[in-house]
């Protein structure tokens, strides 16, 4: 059952103002040791909009959101976020840059060493010149936002998955970042915990007009919280569009991701050559 | 152009959902790979110290904001310095005992039994405090190191102190460098008077020696330079010790096996590192003193 958007929220919620280009990547390449992961992506997401990356594992979804904050190299093409050309950026202007990016890893990746209120409050103190006060304020607020002001008090290691992923969400939010990236927000939480998650995603973009690009697994989450998809496959992007355009959509790839199925287009590897030749190696096949 | 028997194993395969990587690695000779590898992880190693230390230079000479936090050092000296004292006081302690009870039979035989304190105090002076304290470090400090910064790299920690532009070579190598730096000597320096200690035990117990005596004649034989080389020596074996185990956790792969793996590694590599660092810090100071 996919759940329309309109129910995440009321219906009085302000339709967000899709404005100028916040993310704009041309014929993005990026390789690890030789191996292309992205092979000539391209992707555009403007203000206020939340962009679903879909794709099979390994199809260079983190590497694509790693691009952006700037954490891996391209070796071809232009990435430009927030009016900046991120490839170009030295390290005192990417630390600068990754500030307005708000980054939630897929298992949270709270540290583990404090408290949830530091966390939050070590960010804070990082990156601000509020008072000691001030800052106790904030974090209790971000943490108001997730349903967790009452964990202010707990470690990491005393918090439910779901709980750590809502807290991460609060720290990744605590700079009030202009764009927010979600690497699999879904990983591993139970239903229940996916629809809390998901609505405070859906809160921000909607309400807050937060611009964030989500990669997700969950075909349902996916398509209840953008405004528009991309599926990626061999490291481009193969289908684009709204969640209506894609529950019809006619990429037989993109049919057998969504479907679920066993076999399809998107795992028949037979047909490359350099399968067959690295399989049995180049002389045997002469 | 795919042979129908090269088509078949393909598509058995293909529930692998994996294409297999290139070879090219292991076509290369065997010994080049190593010695490039081995080139690489020096220079990493060499770029991660490098970068604590650009944190550790005053703001204003520096294009990346933000200071070394001064409760993590806090912190770290004392996890180096009182941490590492109960085992560090039985260590040197019983080592200045087995030293100066393998000495007292020889002398004794040659009949100079009262060089005992200055050979006793010479070598753990110069020689062994320093690298019993260097190996106590290794063990303690290096392994928990390691660990520690291990499984903040599989948990996507040091990743996430980055995506807040907070450097963990600023805000985590940073403080254990400068923790050591300063509980190094110092521990050095205890341990050079728990092992002198351990010998003195030794002499007035058994071989009956008068301990003022036996202080006065260890102060006689050692002087500064000796003393100056055994806190040197503390420092050095400290930074191998500490920037080891911070390259080896920082870069592991693997997830809890491979944090297990580099706990080993860091404590394997800095013995080696501090054994070839001494005789290299001997032998340059072997004319002097
Ligand atoms: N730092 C890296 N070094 C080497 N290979 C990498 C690195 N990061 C990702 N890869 C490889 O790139 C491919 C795409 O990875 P990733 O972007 O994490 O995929 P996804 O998030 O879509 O599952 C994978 O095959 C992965 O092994
Ligand atoms: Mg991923």
């Amino acid at each position: 059952m996919v759940t329309p958007r309109s129910s995440l929220l009321s219906e009085s919620d302000p339709t967000p103002v899709v404005g100028e280009p916040v993310v704009e990547v041309r014929e993005l390449e990026v390789s690890f040791g030789g191996r292309r992961v992205l092979r000539g992506l391209d992707l555009e997401v403007r203000r206020g909009e939340t962009l679903v990356v879909l794709g099979g594992s390994g199809s260079g979804k983190s590497t694509l959101l790693n691009a952006l904050t700037g954490s891996v190299t391209p070796s071809r093409g232009t990435i430009r976020v927030l009016g900046s050309s991120v490839a170009e950026l030295d390290l005192a202007r990417l630390d600068a840059h990754r500030v307005k990016v708000g980054f939630l890893f897929q298992n949270g990746a709270l540290f583990q060493s404090m408290s949830v209120r530091e966390n939050l409050a070590c960010v804070l103190r990082e990156h601000t010149a509020l008072t000691a006060e001030e800052i106790d304020i904030l974090v209790k607020m971000k943490l108001e936002l997730v349903g967790l002001r009452h964990a202010v008090d707990l470690m990491p290691a005393e918090l439910s998955g779901g709980m750590r992923k809502r807290v991460a969400l609060a720290r990744a939010l605590v700079l009030d970042p202009p764009l927010m990236l979600y690497d699999e927000p879904g990983a591993g939480l139970d239903p229940v915990s996916l629809a809390g998650v998901d609505r405070i995603i859906a809160t921000l973009g909607r309400i807050l007009g937060m611009t964030s690009i989500v990669v997700t697994h969950h075909i349902e989450s996916a398509l209840r919280l953008a405004d528009r998809l991309v599926f990626l496959h061999e490291g481009t992007v193969v289908a684009s569009g709204s969640p209506e355009e894609f529950r019809t959509h006619g990429d037989p790839r993109l049919r057998q991701f969504l479907d679920g199925a066993a076999e399809g287009p998107l795992n028949d590897r037979s047909g490359r050559e350099d399968y067959a030749t690295s399989l049995l190696g180049k002389e045997r096949l002469r | 152009m795919t042979p129908p028997t090269a088509a078949r194993l393909a598509l058995s395969f293909k529930e692998c959902g994996r294409t297999p990587d290139k070879r090219e690695e292991l076509s290369e000779g065997v010994s080049t790979g190593m010695f490039r590898k081995s080139m690489v992880s020096v220079g990493d190693w060499g770029t991660s110290v490098g970068r604590a230390f650009y944190w550790l230079a005053p703001a204003g000479l520096r294009r990346r904001r933000g200071a070394v936090p001064a409760f993590a050092i806090v912190e770290q000296v004392d996890r180096f310095s009182i941490g590492v004292l109960p085992l560090l006081t039985v260590v040197l302690g019983f080592v200045g005992m087995i030293l100066a009870l393998q000495l007292a039979t020889i002398l004794e035989l040659l009949g100079v039994v009262e060089f005992l304190p200055s050979i006793v105090g010479i070598a753990m002076v110069r020689e062994m405090a320093p690298l019993l304290v260097g190996v106590v470090l290794s063990g303690f400090a290096g392994a928990s190191i390691a660990s520690e910064i291990g499984s903040m790299k599989v948990s996507d920690e040091l990743r996430a102190y980055e995506s807040f532009s907070i450097a963990p070579t600023r805000y985590l190598l940073a403080p254990r460098l400068v923790g050591i730096a300063i509980a190094a000597p110092i521990v050095t320096g205890l341990g050079f008077y728990l092992g002198i200690g351990g010998g003195l035990v030794i002499a007035e117990a058994i071989l009956g020696m008068d301990s003022g005596q036996y202080i006065t004649r260890t102060l006689a034989a050692l002087d500064l330079q000796d003393v100056l080389l055994g806190l040197l020596k503390g420092e050095v074996f400290g930074l191998l010790v500490v920037s080891i185990a911070w390259f080896e956790g920082s870069r592991v792969t693997g997830g809890a096996l491979g944090v297990g793996r580099a706990t080993t590694a860091a404590v394997v590599k800095s013995v080696v590192a501090i054994i070839a660092a001494d005789l290299l810090l001997t032998f340059l100071f072997f004319r002097i003193g």
